[in-house]
């Protein structure tokens, strides 16, 4: 059997976490940063040449569990279409299983980031409010955010407020739900806003 | 859409699948063999390194307590504690291996096992071998974590080779040994300077295929390698834990 040096694992392991982009309109550029159970990328959408940002599941997830809540994730987005928050352009599967997802690239800085470069008040409120906006306007299509943080909020170069990262996000019925990881993806998120009950979130 | 629609292949993961450390324990002789098996393939040549290295045995020493660890796993019951809530299956054994040894001092034991009485080929010359590619001065050792580290290190080597071992069988039976080749010259053993160029001039083909080749062998090898763990582990939380640790996804 083959000795494997040092290098050969390091080169293994890089081979095996790089997604294989082949059969999609996209290609690698380079990682931006690593989440709970993926990785996000910079991408080149190959046909609207424009860069992305690609979300794609690190481990393959052999009970479909962390697959069905990338794509519930990517449904949650897709479905909560407002300025303050990051919108999904597709989502589908690479040759080797995995589930991935893009939305808008989003140039700036993480908001833990860009705050210690924010020094009035007055602007820091003007973000806070912009945070504000997002989260109500997804409590309104029933969708609770819950893992809002610094570390998930990103502001852009023109100063625009985006909430990213809705993998933990619970989705509302008309009671309240038994968990966003149990929750059904093709569930509640087009809810109107009378049939469900943020009061009772608790 | 439904989930359905992205999802690749019908392996569900059975939610109490039971690792292949308690099923080492089995009553069932036929389960508790391929068990067996499966964790010497796995493990015997990390706990013949760290024998040699942690407890600076010779070669002749490590072999027999080598061997004699595995039989120990079947007579003894040394893993009858493993819990894989508690226990991580990359680190179990390492704990084990140090409790077998620390007791055969303690009783004196020197027993000569001879011959290979396991059903895995135990390879020890070229464990050797590689062994004097790694460091094994324990005056380099930098921390009290080090010894564990090793081990993981070893064990991850070993599933990998295990791994490459299977993908160079999977390409021999498909017709594929060029594709091996270039997997081996530019992953396995190529250098900083090593092109994509410079091997479709070697081997007389395109770039195209010289990168599709390479995205065909690593994608088989990721599946390989994620198998023969997700073998080893007894429920899906297990495997992405022990699979995140395996390609060092946490580190990054």
């Amino acid at each position: 059997m083959k000795f494997l040096s040092d290098k050969a694992l390091e080169r293994l392991r890089d081979g095996a976490e790089t997604p294989d982009l082949a059969g999609t309109r996209y290609r690698l550029l380079e990682r931006l940063a690593r989440g709970g159970m993926g990785v996000v990328y910079a991408a080149e959408d190959g046909k609207l040449r424009r860069r992305v940002a690609l979300k794609v599941l690190d481990v393959p997830g052999t009970d479909g569990d962390l697959a069905n809540r990338l794509i519930r994730e990517a449904r949650v987005l897709a479905a909560l279409e407002h300025p303050g928050i990051v919108p999904v352009h597709d989502v589908g599967t690479l040759a080797d299983g995995r589930v991935f997802y893009t939305m808008k690239f989003v140039e700036g800085n993480r908001l833990d980031k860009y705050i210690e470069t924010v020094a009035s008040f007055p602007d820091r409120l003007r973000i806070f409010l912009r945070i504000c906006d997002a989260v109500a306007f997804a409590h309104a299509r029933g969708v609770l955010h819950r893992d809002l943080k610094p570390a998930n909020i990103m502001v852009g170069p023109f100063g625009e407020v985006l909430v990213m990262d809705w993998g933990l996000a619970k989705i509302l019925r008309g009671e309240v739900s038994s968990g966003a990881r149990e929750a059904d993806p093709e569930a509640t998120v087009f809810e109107k806003p009378k049939q469900t009950n943020i009061a009772g979130e608790r | 859409m439904c989930e359905e629609a992205f999802q690749h292949g019908g392996d569900r993961f059975p939610p109490t699948r039971r690792s292949v450390i308690e099923a080492v324990r089995s009553i069932d002789a036929e389960e508790r063999d391929r068990a067996l098996e499966a964790l010497c393939a796995a493990y015997w040549k990390p706990v013949y390194k760290y024998v040699r290295w942690r407890w600076n045995r010779p070669a002749d020493v490590a072999q027999d307590l080598t061997q004699g660890f595995f039989m120990e796993l079947l007579e003894r019951e040394l893993l009858e504690k493993f819990d894989a809530k508690k226990s991580r299956l990359r680190t179990y054994p390492r704990v084990c291996v140090d409790s077998f040894v620390s007791n055969e001092d303690k009783a004196g034991r020197r027993q000569k096992r001879g011959g290979n009485v396991l059903h895995v080929a135990l390879d020890f010359a070229g464990a050797e071998e590689e062994l004097s590619a790694t460091v094994m001065d324990p005056a380099l050792i930098p921390s009290p974590e080090s010894p564990a580290e090793f081990f993981e290190k070893e064990w991850v080597r070993s599933l990998f080779a295990l791994a490459v071992e299977d993908l160079r069988k999977l390409c021999a039976a498909h017709e594929r040994e060029r594709t091996f080749h270039l997997f081996e010259s530019y992953d396995l053993e190529g250098s900083e300077k090593i092109s994509y160029q410079q091997l479709s001039k070697e081997y007389g083909i395109s770039v195209t295929d010289v990168t599709n080749a390479l995205a065909w062998a690593r994608r088989e090898f990721r599946r390989i390698a994620l198998e023969r763990l997700r073998e080893l582990c007894g429920t899906e939380e297990e495997f992405r834990r022990e699979a995140r640790a395996a390609f060092g996804w946490d580190a990054k």
